[in-house]
Order: C-alpha cells, then structure tokens, then sequence
C-alpha cells in the first residue's frame, strides 16, 4: 500500500512537471510573435526558402513562420546564452566579459552555464538555457555531430546559434545547419593557417630544424587537426619531418615526461611543435621541461599556435621561437556581434562568417605590448567603440560590412592605435 | 642451499622477464631508444609508484576506488598552498595531511553510512576535484618556485619512494593492519568469521591509502613545479598506470612475496611501454591501441593465472606419464 501511494505521489509530480513545462513554451512561443512583426523590415536575411529544409522541424517552421518577417527579434530585455568553461584563468576571464560587454551594450543580459567538451555536456547546457529563455546562443561545439541537435532545438525555440572559435569541416552538417534561419553564422580562425604559418615562422627563424615533435589533442579536435595538417605541412615544404607525437597531456607533470621522452628517443631533436594541449599549464611548462634535459636553447626551440596559461613565461629560457595566439579574446568578441545583432534583428550574414586573425609573436618584446594592450585593464573593444563600431542597433548607420570590416582589422596595431591615449593616460 | 640460491636467482629472472622483453623490443624498433634509457624510465615511474602503493591495499580488500586522480590532484593543490605560506614543509605537510583526511573522510563514509564503495568512489571523486577547482582560485592550476623541482627529480625522489616503499613493506607484512587485509583478500568470509572487524580494516585501508596519494601529490607537484586542478571526472585518466602496475605486481607475487619490489616492476613496465611507443613515432592511437592490448592482456593472463598454471602443470604430467609408459 506505502508502496503504491509513493509510486502514485511520483507519477503525480512527473505530470506536474511537465505540464509547467508545456506551459512555459507556450507563453514564450506567444512572447515572441509581437515582435517579430514590429521588426519585419529588417529581417531580410536567411528565408526557410533559401536552402534545403531537410529536417522536418525547419520544414514545420517554414510553414508555422511563414517569411522572414515572423524571424524573433528583440530590441531589450532579451538573453543571450554562453556555454561557458569551467576555469578563471585571465583569457578566459576577458572573452567572458568581452561578450558581456557587447550584450549589456546592447541592452540584454549574458547568462553562463559551464559545460565541458563532450557532446551530452553541450547539449544539455543549451537545453538548459533555451528553458531559461534565452533569445541567442554562442557556444564552441565539441564535434559537428552535434549541431544538428543544437539547430533544431534552436528552430523550435527561436533561439539564434551563433559557433564561436569553429568552423563547420562536414559538409552535411553545414548544409543542415546554414539552412537555419536561427544559424547566425560563426567566429573563427583558419587554424590550418594557423599551424602553418607558426611553423613556417619557426622556419625563418631556425631553417636548420630537420625534427619536430608534436603535442597535440586527440584526433577528431578539428582545431587540433586543422593546425596539426598546418604544421606538418610546413614542415614537408621545409625538409623536416614530424618524428614523435604525444596526445594526452593532462597535466604539467605529463609535459615534462613527454618532453623527456622526445629528448631521449630523438637526441637530434630540434624542435617541439604545440598544436594544442588539454591543459594550458602544461604548455607554459614546457622550457622548464626542456631545461630540466639539459638542452639549450640553440639545440632545440618551442613552437607553438597556443600561448598556454602565460604567454610571457612560455618566452622563458629562450627556447620559443614562434608563438602564435591573440585570437581568444577577438574570436569571442566577434561571436557576440555576430549573435547580438541577429536577436536585434539586424544579420551581419546569411549567415555571417567571420574568420579572425592570429597575432605571431616571436620575441618577448613582441609579447609585451601585447601584456598591455590586451591582457591589460582596457579591454580589446571599449563599450563606446561597441556602440560605434559593432552594434547596428546603437548606431543604424553602420552596415554588416561595416562591422565585419571593423573586427577583421584588429591587430596589435589596430589595437596601440585606438587604444594608445587610453592606457597612456 | 645452492638449490635455494638458484631458486631465488630464478625467481629474479621471472619478475624482470616483462620490462626485459620490452625493453628489448623498443630497443631494436627505435634507434634513440636502449637500455641505458632505463634510468629515465625508473624517474619517471616514481609517481605511478606511489600511487599504485595507495590502491594496492584497496585492491587486496575489494574496495572499488575510481578518486586516486582526485585525491592526488587535490593532496598537490593543498599542498601548493601551503608551499607558499611557510615553504617545503607545508608542501609535505599540506600534501599528505589533506591525502589522510581523504582517506578519513571516504573511510567514515563507509563504515558509518554503509554506502557502497563504487558510490563512494565516484561521489567523492567529483567532490575533490571541485574543491580543488575551487582551492586554486577559479585559474585551474598552481605553481611552485622551481627551487622545489629538485625534490621531484633524481636521486631525490628515488630516496622518496624508497622510504614509501620500506613504510608500505612494514605495513602490509609487520602489521596487524596488513595480515587482516591480506586475510580479507584471502577469503573475506572466513576471516569475518575468524573475528577480523571488516568494517574497520576497511576504514584503514582508506587512510593508509591516502597518505600514499598525499605523497604522491607532493612529488607531483615538486616533479612538474604545476599541478592542474581537473573537473568532470577528468581526474580519472590519472588511474590507469597504477592499476596496472598493481595488477602486473599481484600476478608477479607468485614469484616472489614482495609486493613493493613487483609493484614497481608493474610500474617500471607500463612506463616502458607508453615511453617505447613515442620513442618508435607511434601515432597517438595506436599507442591507446597497443596500450589497451597490454591491459587486457595483463587482466586476462591475471584473471586466468590459475587455469594456465594448471593447463601447463597437466601437460608437464602428460609427458611423464607418456615417458614412464614408454
């Protein structure tokens, strides 16, 4: 009987739920409508009609919406959601509050919600914050696999995607995605060109190198395998060869044995290429690694296309040559205009693609004014030039073009120049 | 007595036999790779040993541990931050008294609340991650001075684990803790009823095993200067070469009853083995290929030890009885 009565009080409590939660998407659903029709005139970007619907729910879209002009929008008050990591380190500080700075410029507010690289982790945390209402979603997935799921939750809820510091690589899946109306496009780096052209710095500074080690993800990162092609590419056209390779560093302690074991195996090593790692501490930790072989700087250099947890202590002992990076806080910037101005109703593409530069540094010169620009006080973007240069909503003058235009020029340069009074004062 | 020297010097061969044969296979397959790489490979097994001591007695007693990682990761965090307010000794000192009280906590929580330990294990391995996580501030790591290093390196640390190593040997064969574990490994029915309180020898075997993760943490963090706090479970590949190196100790006790020596022979191999595979320019997963043929291996060769040993005992005594007939 105590059995039963318990059975019955959970089975209660479980149609409860979901009703409150049929409730919710229906008074959201209604939300929406007034004002996707107040701002019918500016959605004329992504149609229903302009690429293949190929799941049914874009197909039950089509037909729910109607024409662009049923695309939500909205001018304040809306949300927009982060996937978020689950460390404070200083860089991943500044792309958080980078992004929150575009959104609250904008007159909305930016929820976080930690997830880790995994595809159940991904998918949960956007389902989270669709239930939480949020109107857009910048998020970097794991694996495209995923984004299917992603966009179709996004479709059913008018949530606008926008990837952030990744590229769709399957083609399938793009065409699925990009037929989204909800798919405002994405931020990211050309990391094929990434890995070749830190590796072809590399070059310039020690054409001597003839063997490269490399530390990278496991295969299937598409940013580590992008970088990785790079590099091994540089180093075909160079005459050197990649004769070691180690995947799973997890912690520093892993670096300096990996780092011992290139040594060991390989006494004519000359160089060790990081295309990524799992933990940004190990890369810093790689000339102490070196150091504690005994080699010296003239016998074996760092190259890397991640700056790791201090790009000024990678420089350390001499041994890097060629560090690429710069690109954290831009990328994400880059996603939140991206995302921001399609919720306001003004699509910087059909959809928007914006592939951001890398900074090369190769000295520890080079790497301080970076240490003021851009780990200093002042962020990339100051919440004045958002309002002048990224937002259409704050300024109507400024054209897709026009911003996209603005964020492709940054560069260290680009930075000392609008920034200069500003941190000199 | 010549019988008995030859014996034990047989002995010897049997339990070098693994990290020989690999040795020896790397050797000739790689050109920067010989036996004078040894030395490295010892340094380098350090670490796995001192965590493999820890979850040598819980495997002795059946307890199922998944928050080694974890434990030893949030023993080094402690152990970072006290280095920093009073020096070496509070690294030492914060290490391995935060590996005790570990081992405490998860201790009470099986001998008071009955939880099982699979549930302890997995529960208790998210907790010590996020206070680590937490402990280092949201950055996600913490560093020593590189003075320290030399602590981490040879032939400090070889003195390090040896003194483990002679603590653990007097534990596990001079005490009562350690002839009521290894009675409860025998045959845990027949020991309870003997009168040995399971329940107690459980709790610890969880502190005992912590002091040797808090130790471990300790030289981690003194071997890498770094020690990076993981959350999600991200601890758990931390595992894999002292469970193995346990594993490969258990089977090789049958040669010779000293587990500290076969313990770091397990150790020594699997280092040799994942340090062989980068010396050879193995793509990465082949090496989690090749390094997952040689854990199941060890686990179906341990599992079915007594079966092989019989399938050859019967075929030695079909040959007699075929040579006594002819």
């Amino acid at each position: 009987m105590k059995k039963r009565l318990v059975a019955f009080m959970a089975a209660g409590l479980m149609a409860a739920t979901l009703f409150a939660g049929c409730g919710a998407e229906q008074s959201k659903t209604e939300a929406a409508a007034p004002e996707t029709a107040a701002s019918s005139s500016k959605t004329e970007t992504a149609t229903p009609e302009a690429a293949p619907a190929s799941t049914e729910t874009k197909e039950a879209n089509a037909s729910d919406e109607g024409t662009e002009a049923d695309l939500a929008t909205a001018t304040e008050g809306f949300t927009i959601g982060f996937l978020d990591m689950a460390i404070d380190a200083p860089p991943i500080v500044r792309m958080r509050e980078l992004i929150r700075s575009v959104v609250e410029t904008a007159g909305g507010e930016l929820i976080c919600e930690v997830s880790e690289a995994s595809a159940e982790s991904e998918i949960n945390a956007c389902e989270k914050l669709i239930s939480a209402g949020v109107s857009g979603i910048i998020m970097s997935p794991s694996s495209d696999a995923i984004l299917p799921t992603i966009i179709s939750m996004c479709d059913e809820n008018q949530v606008y995607l926008t990837l952030t510091f990744r590229e769709i690589k399957d083609e399938e899946v793009k065409a699925i995605v990009e037929a989204s109306p909800y798919y405002a496009g994405n931020a990211y780096e050309d990391e094929y060109e990434a890995g070749y052209n830190v590796m072809s710095v590399g070059f310039e500074q020690r054409p001597e190198i003839k063997e490269v080690a490399l530390i990278a993800l496991p295969v299937g990162d598409n940013t580590s395998d992008a970088r990785v092609a790079g590099i091994t590419a540089a180093c075909e056209e160079n005459g050197a060869q990649v004769v070691a390779e180690v995947r799973n560093i997890e912690q520093a302690s892993d670096a300096m044995d990996a780092v011992a074991n290139f040594v060991a195996a390989y006494p004519d090593l000359d160089c060790i290429a990081v295309a990524a790692c799992l933990d940004n501490a190990s890369i810093t930790a790689l000339p102490e690694a070196i150091k504690a072989t005994g080699k010296t700087a003239d016998e074996i250099c760092i190259v890397s296309s991640d700056g790791g947890a201090d790009l000024t202590k990678l420089f350390d002992y001499g041994y890097t040559i060629s560090v690429g990076g710069g690109h954290l806080e831009i990328d994400r910037g880059s996603a939140a205009a991206i995302n921001v101005n399609a919720v306001t109703g003004h699509k910087l593409g059909n959809p928007a693609h914006i592939s951001v530069p890398y900074m090369y540094f190769t000295t520890v010169e080079d790497v301080a004014d970076y240490a003021v620009y851009v780990e200093g006080d002042v962020p990339i973007w100051t919440p004045e030039e958002i309002e002048e240069h990224i937002l259409i909503e704050t300024n109507p003058e400024l054209t897709p073009d026009d911003v996209i235009g603005f964020i492709e020029n940054y560069s260290l340069d680009d930075l000392i120049e609008r920034h200069a009074d500003i941190i000199n004062k | 007595m010549q019988n008995m020297g030859k014996n034990i010097f047989l002995r010897i061969i049997y339990i070098l036999v693994i990290p020989f044969v690999l040795l020896t296979i790397f050797t000739i397959a790689s050109k920067g790779f010989s036996y004078a790489s040894s030395g490295l490979i010892l340094s380098q097994s350090m670490i796995p040993m001192l965590m493999a001591l820890g979850i040598s007695f819980t495997f002795i007693v059946g307890i199922f541990e998944l928050s080694i990682g974890s434990q030893v990761i949030l023993s080094a965090v402690v152990g970072g931050i006290l280095y920093q307010q009073i020096g070496v000794a509070g690294l030492f000192i914060g290490a391995i008294g935060t590996g005790l009280i570990c081992g405490v906590i998860m201790g009470c929580l099986y001998r008071f609340l009955r939880i099982p330990t699979m549930v302890i294990s997995l529960g208790m391995l998210m907790v010590f991650e996020v206070i680590a996580k937490l402990l280092t501030s949201g950055v996600g790591f913490i560093t020593v001075e590189s003075d320290v290093k030399q602590l981490g390196a040879p032939p400090v640390n070889f003195i390090i684990v040896g003194a483990a190593c002679v603590l653990f040997y007097f534990i596990y064969y001079k005490t009562k803790f350690g002839h009521g574990i290894r009675a409860l490994g025998c045959n845990d029915y027949v020991a309870v009823n003997l009168g040995i309180n399971n329940n107690r020898l459980k709790f610890q075997t969880y502190v005992f095993s912590g002091l040797f993760y808090g130790l471990a943490g300790a030289l981690n963090l003194c071997y890498a200067g770094t020690v990076s706090a993981k959350v999600e479970m991200g601890s758990l590949s931390m595992m894999f070469t002292p469970i193995v190196a346990v594993l490969i100790g258990l089977e090789l006790m049958n040669f010779i009853n000293v587990f500290p020596l076969t313990i770091l022979i397990g150790a020594f191999s699997v280092t040799v083995l994942s340090t062989g595979m980068i010396a050879v320019g193995l793509p990465s997963q082949m090496q989690d290929f090749v390094t997952g043929v040689f854990m199941l291996s060890v686990m179906i060769f341990s599992t079915n030890s007594a079966k092989i040993a019989k399938a050859f005992e019967n075929r030695k005594l079909r040959k007699q009885l075929n040579s006594s007939t002819n």
